[in-house]
């Protein structure tokens, strides 16, 4: 595999890492901007090859190299930046492009322009309050990002949401599993599921999630 | 390479930039008076995290926006970079969105010296006397560091214009010391600028409680590059500057090269 990953910061250490961990032979090139940090990203990665390009000569970069690159992480701390070469390397084709947000907030802005591989790391912080703080609610612990879905948790507060659950898991043929008050988890019987339990769906339509969230809200 | 044909530089696309934060009550006009302006093929808002409907005016008014990529605040710093880096317009154009009295020829104005060939960046000043941060702190430091810019009227002006090259060979500075470290690190690049008067601005003054922040920035902005450029010792700015145990020197891994 040969990724190219644009930028030099902490979004791009994790990208590096990652990738070298996928395919530990694979080719991963580094654009960064300043020359400082070439030479530190030189010592902190050995196996990437880091080179230093001008913010306006990447584009020319990428549409020089296509035909050589399977993934472009575009990771600079800057959204513009972010922005700007994905939607580049898309017109240019590469197979696969993916862009690491600074600010959660562009992530509309970001699908609005075609680019659907999209990490967002805040995303996290979401579903993590609401799974501390607001029970009720039905949390996304995990978004696809090739298909239209997710793993789902919410948790049975009453008998009213239990049967309603099961019947739904039941009529929808859900794959699910449940941890228990005590911390064990549970992948058997759908008639296993007690008050209490968290359980966790996965879907592949995001509107599963909706009609999980009426379910829950119909049982407050 | 862009051709010059009568001395005018042909061609050329100019991008307007504003920088926002809840300021739906300006931001249609703003835009639309940029897009009227000659030249000008885009215009992009940087906002900066609005809770009101600046951002969803903006995009119907036909604006690319974006959102900061660093919340900070004060991010005017932050929003002109990003600014620049998403602008595909041979020259970019930055403007404060709440000017009430904002015209297409005030745009105008600030770019047109670059299309002529007579300067890469342009900084605007106004009728109204300068501003109290920069009579008091912008205008003296940079009198005793960089006397060659005491020339500018107006050098924390956010009226700028400039050929979009130039911003990606600089650091851009978070906050409000933005407009004056582009000026003199472009000034170090050789980068040609001038100050063209734009008239009169009409525009919310700030309280001076509000520029104690303001003028600190300045003031760091200036003294961390006169200690770049060797006008001040660093030792001896380090044992007697209290200010500088706080100051990013920005000299370490940063695009100052």
């Amino acid at each position: 595999m040969r990724s190219i990953v644009i930028g030099g910061g902490h979004s791009a250490y994790f990208v590096i890492t990652t990738l070298r961990e996928i395919d530990p032979k694979g080719k991963i090139i580094i654009i960064e901007f300043t020359s400082e940090k070439i030479e530190m990203l030189k010592k902190t990665f050995p196996y990437a090859e880091a080179i230093q390009q001008s913010v306006d000569r990447v584009e020319e970069y990428i549409a020089e190299n296509r035909s050589l690159i399977d993934v472009l992480v575009s990771a600079t701390d800057s959204d513009a930046l972010n922005l700007r070469y994905a939607k580049h390397s898309i017109k240019n084709e590469i197979p696969m492009v993916i862009a690491v947000l600074n600010n959660p907030l562009n992530e509309p802005i970001f699908i609005k322009e075609n680019i659907r591989c999209l990490i967002n790391p805040y995303k996290m912080i979401t579903s993590k309050v609401k799974e501390i703080v607001n029970k009720f609610s039905v949390n996304t612990v995990y978004e696809f990002s090739r298909i239209n879905g997710g793993i789902y948790a919410l948790k049975i507060e009453d008998t009213r949401i239990l049967r309603k659950v099961q019947s739904f898991i039941l009529k929808k043929n859900l794959p699910f599993f449940t941890i228990s008050v005590d911390g064990k988890v549970r992948a058997s019987s759908i008639k296993n599921i007690e008050i209490g339990d968290v359980v966790y769906v996965v879907c592949v339509d995001k509107n599963i999630r909706d009609l999980l969230e009426k379910i829950v809200e119909g049982g407050k | 390479m862009i051709s010059l044909l009568h001395g005018f530089r042909i061609f050329m696309d100019v991008t307007v930039v504003f920088p926002s934060r809840n300021r739906e009550k300006y931001v249609a006009r703003a835009v639309r008076t940029a897009f009227k302006a000659k030249h000008v093929h885009e215009v992009i808002i940087v906002d900066g995290g609005s809770s009101d409907n600046t951002v969803n005016i903006a995009l119907k008014e036909g604006a690319k926006v974006i959102i900061q990529s660093n919340l900070v605040y004060p991010g005017k710093g932050v929003a002109m970079r990003d600014g620049a880096y998403l602008s595909s317009g041979d020259i970019v154009v930055f403007v404060d969105i709440d000017i009430a009295n904002l015209t297409s020829q005030f745009i105008e104005k600030l770019y047109m010296p670059i299309m002529r060939g007579e300067a890469e960046f342009v900084k605007g000043c106004f009728e109204r006397a300068a501003g109290r941060v920069t009579e008091l702190v912008a205008k003296p430091l940079l009198r005793m560091f960089y006397p060659e810019l005491a020339k500018f009227k107006q050098p924390l002006s956010g009226e700028i214009a400039g050929l979009r090259k130039i911003f990606y060979q600089v650091e851009f500075e978070n906050g409000w010391g933005v407009d004056v470290g582009l000026l003199i690190d472009l000034y170090n690049k050789g980068v040609k600028i001038i100050e063209e008067d734009l008239g009169f601005k009409e525009h919310e003054m700030k309280p001076l409680h509000a520029l104690t922040d303001m003028a600190y920035q300045v003031a760091e902005a200036i003294l961390k590059r006169a200690i770049r450029d060797r006008k001040i010792d660093e030792s001896w700015a380090k044992r007697y500057l209290s200010t500088v145990g706080e100051i990013d020197l920005g000299m370490e891994g940063k695009g100052y090269a």
